[in-house]
């Protein structure tokens, strides 16, 4: 910009899609639910909390990888 | 003449912008101007009548300035509580151990929901959806834990609700969270139903091997790996999510890099920036500078070009003006391992003193009872009312920001601390100035 630079030098339209009219918000559920499918992301982490579980053993009995790690030790 | 509610002035570097995201009720205007138009706001602002009336004009056709203030534009908060998704933390058990773990793994015992919990949560929402004109209902699942630790009981739910949508004759959907260390069984189940997932991945091998390891310290990079191959080969719908740290933000863009070529397919990359929490007190693990992580996010996408509109951040929703930043705010049913109700999924332990504020209510023997007062005060949780983010241009963009990570002091209506409002108004303002002609 320079000093002459006056008014409106330039601008642009921002679509808004909490209109009703735009079934675009129908999908932006929260900002919090990490699944970004059609919607918007957010900051929430996924994994917690050592100790595993043993209710669950696998049955599959020919993972590879995975599975097999929740219930190593 | 007045200035129209929620314009917002915006200097930088010697330039100045208008910023009105309600100018009418289709689109939003951003402007870059002279320093006279600041001038001309000035002046209405005192009660003098500017002098240049062409100005007047170009601004008054364009909603900036209005002749009365009231009956303008603004946004309206639903606050009716009537869920038709439910996301369902299934256990707290994880087979990952990652440095900046939120729940502070390994100091409570594992928790892992029931059955009948479960169902519970889905008759409730199938029978919101039943009565609604909305075709179909959402099943989540996320942490605590990784959900697919808990696969057995994951498949049982996933069956039970495509039961319960049939009863109904609506559909359902299915999302996932998931840390990516998955066997090939639990992939092509993932496929035979249609399962979207929500992949947490760090970037290229030393990054994510840093970040987040095995839970005895070996790599996760190869079986993550396996799992994005699998995705992008059977189309299946998924998004990444990348926590940055103080150790990564200069990667930034050579992680994306790695995404794009690794999982093209993706419909997203999330990067999130690390608040400190939970483990990261052990491993010495500290939040973000968020200016840099601005910066390099801005530099990133920049260099991506158009094929920067995958790359997302919670902060800074150019194209989204809400009133909340999620659902937190008395709208999510998120059910705990041991049948809270809270709104928020990182507080989902009845011991964290947060839970004071997002559990609204329990499971009982026959379905959920709430605090209405809670739910209430939960609603509540909106960018209006919170005084600190009055007249900063981005309030309806992040809203007032995390709810449980930016309130002071566990209040959730002053977010005057929040380290993320640098990083939220930086980059979207790049976003605004990137849309001028």
């Amino acid at each position: 910009m320079t000093k002459y630079d006056k008014g409106i030098i330039s601008e642009s339209k921002i679509k808004r899609t909490d209109n009703k009219k735009n079934k675009t918000l129908d999908k932006v559920v929260c900002g919090c639910d990490t699944v970004t499918m059609d919607r918007v992301v957010c900051g929430c982490d996924t994994v917690a909390r050592d100790n595993y579980v043993t209710s669950y053993v696998p049955s599959c009995g020919d993972c590879t990888h995975g599975e097999c790690m929740c219930y190593r030790d | 003449m007045n200035i129209a509610p929620n314009v917002f002035r915006i200097s930088e570097d010697g330039s100045h912008y208008v910023y009105a995201p309600l100018a009418s009720k289709d689109y939003g205007r951003f402007l870059q101007v002279g320093p006279d138009v600041f001038d001309l706001f000035d002046d209405i602002e005192k009660g003098n009548s500017p002098k240049d009336k062409t100005l007047l004009r170009q601004l008054s056709r364009r909603n900036i300035l209005v002749k009365s203030i009231e009956n303008q534009e603004s946004l309206e908060q639903k606050l009716d509580f009537c869920p038709s998704a439910t996301t369902l933390l299934l256990t707290t058990s994880c087979n990952l151990r990652c440095v900046y773990c939120y729940s502070d793994a390994g100091e409570v015992p594992p928790k892992n929901m029931d059955f009948e919990t479960a169902k519970k949560a889905i008759d409730f929402i199938s029978s919101n959806t039943a009565k609604s004109e909305k075709e179909y209902f959402d099943v989540c699942f996320h942490g605590g834990g990784e959900p697919f630790v808990a696969w057995p009981l994951m498949s049982k739910i996933v069956s039970y609700s495509q039961s319960k949508a049939d009863e109904i004759r609506k559909d359902v959907k299915f999302t996932s969270a998931t840390n990516g260390v998955l066997n090939k069984k639990q992939l092509e189940w993932i496929l035979s139903n249609k399962i979207n997932l929500s992949l947490s991945f760090d970037g290229p091998r030393h990054i994510h091997d840093k970040q987040r390891p095995m839970k005895d310290g070996s790599s996760s990079y190869d079986l993550v790996l396996e799992t994005v191959k699998f995705l992008e080969s059977n189309d299946l719908t998924y998004g990444i999510r990348a926590t940055i740290t103080n150790d990564s933000v200069n990667r930034l863009q050579d992680i994306i890099s790695f995404f794009y070529e690794t999982a093209p397919s993706a419909i997203g990359y999330s990067l999130e920036p690390l608040n400190q929490c939970g483990r990261c007190f052990k491993t010495n693990t500290s939040s973000v500078d968020m200016e840099m992580f601005a910066k390099e996010f801005i530099n990133a996408r920049a260099s991506l070009g158009k094929d920067g509109e995958k790359l997302h951040y919670s902060g800074a929703r150019p194209n989204t003006l809400v009133l909340n930043f999620c659902g937190a705010s008395g709208k999510n049913f998120f059910i705990t391992p041991d049948g809270y109700v809270t709104s928020c999924l990182e507080v989902s332990d009845i011991s964290d003193p947060k839970s004071l504020t997002f559990f609204y209510g329990k499971e009982t023997e026959t379905g959920f009872v709430f605090d209405e007062s809670k739910l209430s005060k939960l609603s509540s949780i909106c960018v209006e009312n919170i005084p600190n983010c009055h007249g900063c241009f981005a309030k309806y963009s992040c809203a007032g920001d995390c709810p449980s990570r930016s309130s002071n002091n566990g209040n959730v209506f002053d977010t005057s601390e929040n380290p993320r409002c640098v990083a939220n108004k930086k980059i979207l303002l790049d976003y605004l100035k990137g849309g001028l002609n």
